[in-house]
This record gives structure tokens, C-alpha cells and sequence, in this order.
């Protein structure tokens, strides 16, 4: 059934039967369908981090618990993850060029990255419970060890899916299905995108 | 292409299918097993409301925690398993790609993804009447801290697998949601411009837009409160600084778009059935779409509604009285398009037609109720009562089984290629729109009265005792009701094999599914797709012979 919809845009722009119908959508689904994960994980998002915000309003003395973050493990990630994006822009202009090579180099790089950040992350949640702060420990623990935890998940996942896509690209099976790579590198700037807000909200704010 | 050479293994056929129509079917077989299960609680809740303290026939005593926990689970099986595949999964997987001239939705394997998600869910929320404490038992609303901690309410793991189960059913609706919004919005059939998509199409995708972006806060509470059970941390505890209001705010934020989520369908299906019996256009098309899109945005600030009681700063209860009493207006705008849709009609007073308009009668009681509930000053008094509890099955009721019965009677021969026992489904209608009154109207009368809500043994208050009779004759009617339902189980099992054949178009509907063939094969059409080179609402057009202009022409 792969085929089976394109034909559903027979007509040239302009000349439909109708005189204006120019093809149901110029996204492909594909593209379409990454947005609309994006726009209900921007919800989700915003339900986490507006409710993190209220009680951080509430109780200004989580100042003192941020305090006790690891800023430098903090501000790495931060700049992991901005490179691993860097690298991540640029498979998909490798994709796009034919550059074979590079895209199983540039793809490699995004995932060391990402492994790496969340050993970063493991890091600085193994020094939280050296100095006894749990998720039970408290409301900002709570909240710190939610959402980032829901971000290193994203993070996992999106790992999953560039596996995946790095494994084709070395068995040469990539190219079918090329149009992923710059639709996991939407999804992997979005999740970017979530620890931008969160860095600063978490770590900077003390 | 190869649709008709197209074998299958049987599981992946009937079990692990990527064909929207079987996946369609099994969300439905889903919510009517769902159903019954929660029909028979209902059952339990109206038979210890009336007679307390004797043991129901067929279960036993339904003690006061029994009580608890069977009101809780009635609550999540009707909305999320019964409501939400029944009304929203069901008619979207089958009628979106159907209507809009597709051969399958945009994603397949999301939308076997979709139902084995809800799958698990379903099956989660059972298992949790066999694990050690019970089932949870904190209301549907799960409000904490009794839902937080099981030192408050005695339920760890049934708590853990409810909200389990509810975040499978979460992710199951929005990726399915995702889905038909792909869906609606590349794989129109040529032709089919934005104009030209039938009403069910765009209240069903309203319907799943409404649920996308209500839901992702609520799953946020989800994790929250998961945590809270099972980790000890304290979002939602007092005692451990958190904020019981948080997850309040969170549920209602969702809850009260959710109304819509299962109300829109309904309508949606409503007003194609209205156009088809009708013989004439709707009334305002584009009117009601912009009424639509205003009530969806409204929807989303008004959630504070329900929670008059819950210690809410009372200067923040006139704002939201506001929005409530606002969002009445665009659906008295569809209303009104509704009653002028029916004028110079030329009506056929068929089964699907005469469902549809139980729903809206009845659908009305509930929406007129919903402003007294809107204006804090009444709520204040009526919402812990049972005034509340027949407000909301009010507009639940109807939506779901009214409109959804309205859509089942009025595809089923598209579904299945036979044609359902039209006098069974008139007597359906009658015995369920009498027995849904007896059992609901008077619990307006009950609630006026003061008598409140989720308490398992009225006869503990004697205030309550003047309400004795009501609550006696509302039990009769609600078992009555249940019962009704068992026609319609016999009329689908016995149509399904022994029906009448069905023609491709009974109705002379102009929209694009009454082209295929019934049931539509694999990929629906045959080698060409159709093109689309009308209005769905072209009926009874002044000059032409046919009172009828199917959609497409080319098939």
C-alpha cells in the first residue's frame, strides 16, 4: 500500500477540476506527522514546566536546592547537545548532497553526543544521591528529577530512532528511506529546544 | 497495486491489522465489551443508591468501599474506554479516510499502534481488580491526596495500574489524533478541497485537535501523580509542600475540553445523518465551523468551572462564570443551524434521522443544566449534589450513545454489508430515549433536593429518606435502560450474519463513502481513486432530476 497515494495528486497546480485545487498538501505526511508530535509534546511541555513555575513562584526557598545543582554537568549538556544538533544539520545536509560518508560520520557524531549527555546526566544524578537528594526529597527535587527525566527519555528515544537510521546508512539501505533523517533531526532540534527552557529555569535560576 | 490480490494471514488480518476498517471494528467490539462492563457497575451503583444494604442480585453486597472503587472505575470505563473508542476512534479510523477519498490513514502502523495501546489500557484497568488492595477507588477524577498516597486511600497498585491504564488511553487518542489530522490534511481525494469535507470529517478532526491540546498537561499530572504513589515524592501532598489544586487544575484543563472531545463527534455524524434525511443543504456550513473553532478555543478557559468547591480564589470564580455562560453561545449558534436545517425539509423519518434527533433532545437538557452549573453562585450549591451527576450523564449519554448509535444504525450496512432489523432498532430507540429519562430526570429533581452524591448508603441520612421512591424508581428505569441495550447486541450479531444484503447507497447520500462498496475491500477503491466535483450537501438542487448529487462522479 506504499503507492497507493500518490496518486492521489493528479493534477498540475492550478488545474484541477475544480479550477483551484492544487494537490491536498505541499508537507509530506511525514513532515506533517513530526509537527504534529512536536505541537502535542510542546503541550505536554508546557503543562510540565507552567506547573514547576506556579510552585517555584510559590515556594522561593527552592532557590537554595537549585543551588546545590551541578552548574558546569549543567552548562556541558547544554553545550553537547547544541553541537550534537550541529552535527545532526549537518547529516542531513550530507543526506541531501549524496555525501555517503559523511552521513554515517555526522549521524556517529550525533549519537556519541547524545550518549554522552546522558552520561553527563547520569553523573550529576548519582552526585544528587551521594548528597541524599532522592525524587522523594522534596517538591524541587521532585520536579527536577521529573522533568529531566522525561527529557533524558526523549533523549533515548530520539537515540533509537538515529540508531536505526545510522544501521540503514551502513547497510546501504538508507537512501529509500532519506527523508527521516532530516525529520528525526526536527524532532532532535525540538528536544533541544525543551532543555533550553529547562536549563535555565532548573540551574540558573538560584 | 495489487488490492485485490491482496491475501492475508488471519492475524494479521483480525488481529494485527494496518487496515483502517478493521481497526475500526476493533475499537468498536472493544467499547461494547467495555460497555457492558460498565453498564453492570452502573447497574451496582443505582441498586446500592436504592436499596441500600441488600445485596445485588448477581454480585453480592456492595459495601460503602466496594462503592468507592465500582463509581471510580464506571467513571474511567465509560469515558476512556467506552466513550473514547466508541465515539471518537471508531467513526474517525472508519469514516475519515472513507469520507475524504482516501485509501487507508497516513500512518497505518500508528493506528495499529493506536488500538493496541487502548488495548492495553482496557486490560491494565481489569487487572487491577485482582491485585492485593483493590482497584482505586478515589473518584474518576483521581483527586489527591487521597489518590496520592496509599496510606490515604489503602490502593498502591490498583492506583499505579489506573494511571497506567489512563496513560495508555492518553497516548492511544493522541496518536490517533495525529493521525487523522495527517490524514484529513494530505490525503484528500483530488477535488476535495477544505469545502467540500463532510461535517463528520471536521468534527472529528475538531474532536481530536480538542483532545491533542488539552491532554499533554494532564500527562504531565499522570507522571506527577504516579510519582507520588510510587516514589514517594509529594507534588500533590500538602504535607510534603506539594499542592493537591495543581493536579485539579491539570485534570480539569483537560476535563472539560474532553466533553467536547466526545461531544463533537456526535454532532458531526448528527448533522451529515440531518443533511441525508433531510433532502436539503446544511444550514450555515461555514457558520458552524467558526462557531466550532470559537467553542474549541473557549473550551480551554473554562476549566475552573468545576472547581467552585475546591478552595479556588473566589475573585478568579467570575472570569470563569464568564467563559462558561460565553461558550453557550456558539453552541446556540450550531442549534439554531441545526433547527434551520430542518426547515422545508423534505424529512424521511428514518432510524438513523430519529436517533439523531433523541440526541439532540436530550442533549439539550444537558447543555440548558450546564449554564445553572456555569454560574458559581448556583454551583456552589448544586455541585456536590445529584443534580451534577444528571447533568453530566446528560450530556455523556446522549453524546455517546444517541449519536453514536445514530452513526452505527446509520453505516452499519456500509460496515458490514447487511442491513440492520429497522424494528428492532425503532424499538431500541424507544426503550432507551423512555428508560434514559426515568432514569436520569428525576435526579435533577433528587439533586434541587440536596441529596449528594457518591455516597454508598443513603439510608445512613435520614434527610435523604424523602428521596426513597425516586431513587427506587430511577434503579428500575436504569436496569430497564441496560436491559434495552441487549436488542442492539442482538440486532448487530444477527444482521451481521443474517441481515439483508445491503446496496452501496440506501440513502441516496451524496457523500464519498456511499461509493464503495459494502464493506469497502482493502484500499476502499477500486483501481482509481475518486474525484471529487461537488458539495457533500447538494441535495434537492432546483432544476435537476435526482434530489441527490453524489460527491464524485467518476467511480
Amino acid at each position: 500500500m506504499d503507492t497507493s497515494h500518490s496518486e492521489a495528486v493528479v493534477y498540475p497546480p492550478g488545474e484541477g477540476p475544480t479550477g483551484h485545487y492544487s494537490g491536498p498538501s505541499d508537507l509530506t505526511t511525514g513532515r506533517l506527522g513530526v509537527w504534529a508530535l512536536i505541537a502535542s509534546e510542546i503541550v505536554l511541555f508546557a503543562g510540565l514546566l507552567g506547573s514547576f513555575i506556579l510552585m517555584r513562584m510559590i515556594h522561593p526557598e527552592w532557590a537554595e536546592k537549585a543551588r546545590e545543582l551541578n552548574l558546569y554537568a549543567g552548562t556541558l549538556n547544554s553545550l553537547v547537545l547544541l553541537i550534537s544538533n550541529f552535527f545532526m544539520m549537518k547529516a542531513s545536509s550530507a543526506v541531501a548532497d549524496h555525501r555517503e560518508d559523511d552521513v554515517k560520520k555526522f549521524l556517529s557524531l550525533t549519537i556519541l553526543l547524545g550518549f554522552f549527555f546522558l552520561l553527563v546526566k547520569a553523573y550529576e544524578y548519582s552526585g544528587e544521591f551521594k548528597h541524599g537528594n532522592f525524587p522523594s526529597s522534596g517538591g524541587f527535587w521532585s520536579f527536577y528529577f521529573l522533568m529531566t527525566g522525561i527529557h533524558a527519555t526523549h533523549i533515548l528515544g530520539g537515540l533509537v530512532a538515529l540508531g536505526i537510521l545510522l544501521n540503514r546508512a551502513f547497510h546501504g539501505t538508507l537512501e529509500s528511506t532519506k527523508g527521516r533523517v532530516a525529520l528525526t533531526g526536527l524532532y532532535w532540534s525540538f528536544v533541544e529546544v525543551v532543555w533550553i527552557f529547562l536549563f535555565p529555569l532548573l540551574y540558573l535560576l538560584a | 497495486m495489487s488490492h485485490d490480490s491482496h491475501k492475508q494471514s488471519f492475524i494479521s488480518h483480525y488481529i494485527f491489522s494496518t487496515d483502517h476498517k478493521m481497526i475500526a471494528k476493533q475499537f468498536l467490539l472493544l467499547s461494547i465489551i467495555m460497555a457492558c462492563l460498565g453498564g453492570f457497575m452502573a447497574y451496582l451503583i443505582r441498586w446500592e443508591v436504592a436499596f441500600p444494604n441488600v445485596p445485588a442480585p448477581f454480585f453480592g453486597l456492595v459495601s460503602p468501599d466496594k462503592f468507592n472503587a465500582i463509581i471510580t472505575l464506571h467513571g474511567t470505563i465509560m469515558i476512556f474506554f467506552v466513550g473514547m473508542p466508541f465515539l471518537a476512534a471508531f467513526p474517525s479510523n472508519f469514516f475519515i479516510p472513507l469520507m475524504i477519498g482516501a485509501r487507508d490513514m497516513a500512518f497505518p502502523k500508528l493506528n495499529l499502534a493506536s488500538f493496541w495501546l487502548t488495548f492495553t489500557g482496557a486490560v491494565l484497568l481489569v487487572a487491577s481488580f485482582f491485585v492485593p488492595g483493590g482497584p482505586v477507588a478515589g473518584g474518576w477524577v483521581g483527586y489527591p491526596p487521597l489518590s496520592a498516597s496509599s496510606e490515604f486511600a489503602g490502593v498502591k497498585w490498583g492506583a499505579a495500574l489506573w494511571i497506567l491504564s489512563l496513560a495508555m488511553a492518553f497516548f492511544s487518542s493522541s496518536v490517533g489524533g495525529l493521525n487523522y489530522l495527517v490524514t484529513v490534511i494530505s490525503l484528500r481525494a483530488p477535488g476535495m478541497t477544505y469545502s467540500r469535507v463532510p461535517m463528520t470529517v471536521w468534527f472529528l478532526l475538531g474532536s481530536a485537535v480538542t483532545f491533542f491540546f488539552s491532554v499533554g498537561p494532564l500527562i504531565a499530572g499522570a507522571f506527577m501523580l504516579l510519582m507520588d504513589n510510587m516514589f514517594g515524592t509529594g507534588f500533590f501532598l500538602p504535607a510534603k509542600g506539594g499542592e493537591p489544586m495543581l493536579w485539579e487544575h491539570l485534570f480539569w484543563f483537560f476535563g472539560h475540553p474532553e466533553v467536547y472531545v466526545l461531544f463533537f463527534p456526535a454532532l458531526g455524524m448528527g448533522l451529515d445523518i440531518m443533511a441525508t434525511f433531510t433532502r436539503k443543504p446544511i444550514f450555515g456550513y461555514k457558520l458552524i465551523l467558526g462557531s466550532t473553532v470559537g467553542a474549541i478555543t473557549l473550551s480551554f478557559i473554562v476549566w475552573a468551572h468545576h472547581m467552585f468547591l475546591s478552595g479556588l480564589n473566589p475573585v478568579l470564580a467570575t472570569p470563569f462564570s464568564i467563559t462558561t455562560i460565553l461558550i453557550s453561545i456558539p453552541f446556540a449558534i450550531i442549534i439554531f443551524c441545526m433547527f434551520a436545517s430542518l426547515r422545508h425539509g423534505a424529512i424521511r423519518m428514518e432510524l438513523p434521522f430519529l436517533w439523531m434527533v433523541g440526541f439532540l433532545a436530550t442533549f439539550l437538557v444537558g447543555g440548558l443544566t450546564g449554564i445553572f452549573l456555569g454560574s458559581a453562585s448556583a454551583d456552589i450549591y448544586l455541585h456536590g449534589t445529584y443534580f451534577v451527576v444528571a447533568h453530566f450523564h446528560y450530556t455523556l449519554f446522549p453524546s455517546v450513545f444517541f449519536g453514536g448509535f445514530s452513526g452505527v444504525y446509520y453505516w452499519f450496512s456500509k460496515m458490514y454489508g447487511r442491513e440492520l432489523n429497522k424494528k428492532l432498532g425503532l424499538l431500541h430507540l424507544v426503550l432507551t430515549f423512555i428508560f434514559f429519562n426515568g432514569t436520569f430526570w428525576p435526579l435533577f429533581r433528587v439533586g434541587i433536593g440536596g441529596m449528594i452524591r457518591r455516597i454508598a448508603d443513603p439510608s445512613f441520612y435520614p434527610q435523604y429518606q424523602q428521596f426513597a421512591n425516586w431513587n427506587i424508581f430511577c434503579t428500575i428505569s436504569a436496569i430497564a435502560l441496560i436491559a434495552s441495550q441487549a436488542i442492539f447486541l442482538w440486532n448487530i450479531v444477527w444482521s451481521m450474519t443474517h441481515g439483508p444484503k445491503a446496496v452501496k447507497n440506501p440513502y441516496d447520500s451524496n457523500t464519498l463513502e456511499w461509493l464503495a462498496d459494502s464493506p469497502p475491500p482493502h484500499g476502499n477503491w477500486g483501481a482509481k481513486l475518486p474525484i471529487v466535483t461537488g458539495d457533500p450537501y447538494e441535495y434537492s438542487k432546483p432544476g435537476e432530476a435526482k434530489d441527490w448529487r453524489s460527491q464524485a462522479q467518476n467511480l
